[in-house]
């Protein structure tokens, strides 16, 4: 790397011609630039499966990547579509969409009004009528990072925190603190409690937090749970809103995996939760996006949805960066208004899901390995430490290079998920196909044989 | 389930009658962000839904937003024949920008205005040129660090550096106010000015072709500013987002900062290595290609820190997929761009010389211009006294009266009083014709009245 990410003070050893020489990038972007990639897993798994794929003729003895959160389980139905349907606006949206109106200005950087409409009612649809979106309450993004982004700046000052039940999203530490600089405290669920947090715990990260001079601003939340691929119960979810309603904090509920539900278990949104006194609605805002339930995270398109005008309105003004284009809006227009097409694809889709994780489970359970009950999302959380007693995080970390570098698999070590017991790992299973899959699976489990 | 609005009405009463409240509020910079807009841009929004047609005579003129209709019918047909989803859409791409795309707009910037060579490597695409700026001024800068920006600027550079960033804009005023052109000296004064008062100037903004002027930077004063600023510590990011829209004669004058930087790298008046860790050009399709809707801008940088940021940070503000896959298609499209840009520019040309001459012809003072899609008016002599406050009626007349909408100077943080910026290209000729005509009308009827009252001063 060359001069430019040095730091114009404190930077020991620099002489002070090159100080004066070399134009420093801001202290705060420095984190985002520097940091020593070599040794960041999330990384180092991504190149490793980048650079040497899995291929079942051309590299057979390649990387298998288990390691990112996309469904490529039913995108033929999506393409199919998309070739056979003409996506300029239909008659009736002709005002609001002709070209004149979508290559200006939009009116509104958060999301053409037909558009929220129509993503309202496609989360209505999702939610399973349980409850209705309101397109005025609603802001859209380029992706539901960026509307994280946009809510923990509107929520929290830099050095604020928010609490993460733990294990959690790898991705929230750097959409959190690259640039909007808030802390994240993980809330540790636990093993035995089949990783569920409690009221006790939280109180905890809060009074610790206290202690530290920090201000707790909020909760987030991944509703079902990336890693554990688990929805939340009624009672779980009512806890944390009269926790959030003690604190008077917030709480930010990320529902993007609503809709990959597959399992039995039900999925209650906060939504439904969340008019009922004595809970204060201002206090809850969700995010989603179409990334995760139609498999298009190509297309950037997330939201924020609060019941807070302020919010709302302060969500709106910063659109102004991360505003979706018209013509991908136009787009999904037409996608959106295909609601036969979408609940067919959605009930496919969890169909397809279903059989995967069965695939999964049956081979999990033939290696003797431990994993979370998995109902929604495209990961399902395992313990191969136990196979060969990591009691560290650093054994961990070993055993997950073996995984990458000798056994071909790209999954996610625990550690990177903030979780406080060693040995547990996602494993994604909806992006690669059923052949590969099954190789990857092989692999495993002869690993496993191997060291028992 | 109840519908969720009367549940809430619900609450909202309890509250109310319980005079409890509720301690959610927004952060400090959340709630900076609640500012209302200036009474401008208030106007500007709430006219748009009313504007001047034949059959709408109480419409407004917007004239206070750079943004030309005047080629819509041109992309349009474009556009329509790139607009398929290709299979590749669904998945996650380089967040510097897909490929294709970044090739395409390189080749395209090389082609039509940087004069030298563009790698796609040096191309990092955000949603907007706004996202550009959002995302440069936080690589660049601390918070409370500040940027130098030549007056008249886009208003809206202030809350691109500001909102999310925490960056002052520094606005250092021309001494010269004839040709507005800024020397080293007023920024160097501006600079430690500054330092003065603890603000630590970190980046100098530069736009060419100018907005709100629509003038061209001469060669001989980039390159000044050029190697004053870099010596001096700053980067440079120079905004050449009206870069294809030129017309008239010195239309061939202008010129890239990225020439000017390998210029100057030529007669040894810097050194490669610092000229490319800190020249920037920004450049996007909302104004020469009128695609403001499709939110695509991009940085043009060899500073391998910066690119390395985007790599990290551009997931924040990304463009679709298939939205970049029609524009790639359009752009590799040569003959087609090159056959917009000039119909384009003879339309802007077209619709400046309507403006100009019924201007002209009442002797209304204006700055010549010959790029972007604005024209700087001089209305100091329709002020009964030079204040702002004097100013701002002047703004309100012209829109209560003749449904005017301009952009008073002050938005534009020019010092002196009585300075309007009026775009031109948002409105087809014929509408154009009559808006100006009521200006003209505007301000005749103003200085007659002004003749009245103040029988000596005119």
């Amino acid at each position: 790397m060359e001069d430019v990410n040095l730091n114009s003070t404190g930077a020991k050893g620099i002489n002070q011609e090159q100080v004066l020489l070399s134009v420093p990038v801001a202290k705060r972007a420095l984190a985002i630039i520097g940091g020593d990639k070599s040794v960041d897993p999330y990384y180092m798994g991504m190149h490793e499966a980048q650079s040497n794929p899995y291929d079942a003729v051309h590299n057979p003895g390649g990387c298998i990547q288990l390691g990112l959160s996309e469904n490529k389980l039913s995108l033929d139905l999506l393409e199919r579509w998309f070739s056979t349907h003409n996506t300029s606006p239909a008659p009736e949206y002709e005002n609001f969409l002709n070209f004149k109106a979508i290559a200006g200005y939009p009116d509104v950087y958060h999301g053409l009004p037909v558009f929220r409409k129509l993503m309202a009612k496609f989360m209505d649809d999702v939610y399973g009528g349980g409850v209705t979106f309101d397109p005025e309450k609603m802001i859209i993004t380029t992706g539901a990072t960026s509307a994280i982004e946009i809510l923990a700046f509107c929520l929290a000052d830099p050095g604020d925190v928010f609490l993460v039940p733990a294990p959690y999203y790898p991705g929230f530490d750097r959409d959190m603190k690259f640039r909007s600089q808030v802390d994240l405290v993980p809330v540790p669920g636990l093993s035995e409690n089949d990783f569920c947090i409690t009221r006790a715990g939280l109180e905890q990260a809060f009074q610790e937090s206290e202690i530290r001079g920090k201000k707790v601003k909020a909760i987030l939340m991944t509703s079902p749970s990336n890693p554990l691929g688990k929805t939340y119960s009624r009672d779980q979810l009512l806890m944390i809103l009269d926790f959030v309603r003690e604190k008077e904090i917030h709480l930010i509920a990320d529902e993007i995996y609503a809709g990959s539900v597959f399992g039995t278990s039900e999925f209650t949104s906060i939504a439904e939760l969340v008019l009922v006194p004595p809970f204060n609605p201002s206090q809850v805002h969700i995010i989603y996006g179409l990334s995760k339930i139609l498999g298009i995270p190509g297309f950037r398109v997330g939201l924020l949805y609060s019941w807070n005008d302020e919010v709302v309105n302060a969500a709106k003004k910063l659109t102004r960066f991360t505003s979706v284009p018209t013509l991908t809006q136009q787009i999904l227009v037409s996608l959106l208004s295909d609601s036969r097409f979408l609940q067919l694809y959605i009930s496919e889709n969890q169909k397809q899901l279903r059989e995967r994780w069965c695939l999964v489970k049956e081979a999990l359970q033939e290696a003797g390995l431990p994993s979370v009950p998995c109902t929604a999302g495209f990961f399902c959380w395992v313990n191969v430490g136990q196979v060969v007693g990591v009691t560290s995080k650093e054994q961990e970390l070993d055993l997950w290079r073996k995984l990458l570098y000798e056994v071909g698999v790209n999954v996610t070590p625990g550690s990177a998920c903030q979780c406080t017991e060693s040995g547990w790992f996602r494993l994604c299973f909806a992006f690669v196909d059923n052949q590969t899959m099954t190789v990857a699976l092989d692999r495993i489990k002869q690993f496993v044989d191997s060291v028992r | 389930m109840k519908n969720g609005s009367a549940d809430e009405h619900l609450l909202a009463d309890e509250e109310e009658s319980n005079g409890a409240h509720y301690k959610c509020f927004l952060s400090k910079r959340g709630s900076k962000a609640l500012t209302p807009f200036s009474p401008y841009i208030q106007a500007v929004n709430e006219a748009k839904n009313y504007q001047w047609t034949p059959t709408n005579p109480e419409g407004y003129f917007l004239m206070a937003t750079a943004e030309s209709v005047l080629s819509f019918d041109l992309i349009h047909d474009k556009i329509r024949s790139c607009r398929e989803v290709p299979a590749t859409v669904g998945l996650y791409g380089d967040f510097r920008g897909g490929n294709r795309l970044r090739k395409a707009i390189a080749k395209m910037m090389e082609r039509t205005f940087m004069g030298v060579e563009v790698s796609t490597a040096n191309v990092c695409i955000s949603s907007g040129v706004t996202a550009v700026l959002d995302l440069f001024f936080f690589a660049t800068c601390d918070a409370g660090d500040g940027c130098l920006i030549p007056a008249p600027y886009f208003p809206a550079f202030d809350n691109d550096m500001a909102i999310r960033n925490g960056v002052e804009p520094i606005p250092v005023q021309p001494a010269d106010t004839h040709t507005y052109i800024p020397t080293a000296v007023e920024m160097e004064e501006a600079a430690l000015a500054a330092e003065k008062k603890g603000i630590n100037p970190r980046v100098l903004l530069i736009t060419n072709p100018g907005n709100p002027l629509g003038t061209l930077y001469p060669e001989s004063t980039l390159k000044e500013l050029l190697v004053w600023a870099v010596n001096r510590g700053l980067h440079v990011l120079c905004d050449e987002i009206y870069a294809n829209s030129k017309f008239g004669p010195s239309a061939n004058e202008f010129i890239s900062m990225e020439k000017v930087a390998s210029i100057a790298v030529n007669e040894n008046l810097l050194s490669e290595k610092t000229v490319a860790q800190r020249v920037h050009t920004a450049y996007g399709m909302s104004k020469d290609f009128g695609m403001s809707g499709f939110r695509v801008g991009c940085i043009h940088t060899r500073n391998k820190g910066m690119q390395k940021f985007w790599q990290n940070m551009g997931m924040f503000a990304a463009v679709s997929n298939d939205t970049q896959h029609a524009l790639s298609i359009m752009l590799e499209d040569e003959e087609f761009v090159d056959y917009y840009v000039a119909e384009n520019n003879r339309r802007l040309k077209k619709s400046y010389e309507i403006f100009t001459s019924l201007l002209r012809a009442e002797n209304v003072v204006y700055m010549p211009a010959c790029a972007a899609m604005f024209c700087w008016l001089d209305l100091r002599s329709l002020l009964p006294e030079p204040t702002f406050e004097a100013e701002d009626r002047l703004w309100k007349e012209l829109k209560d009266e003749s449904r005017l909408i301009l952009t008073p100077g002050r938005a534009c943080h020019y010092a002196e009083p009585g300075f309007f910026r009026a775009c031109y290209a948002s409105m087809p000729p014929e509408h154009l014709t009559v808006a100006t005509q009521r200006l003209t009308a505007f301000v005749e009827r103003k200085r007659r009245k002004r003749k009245a009252e103040y029988p000596i001063s005119v």
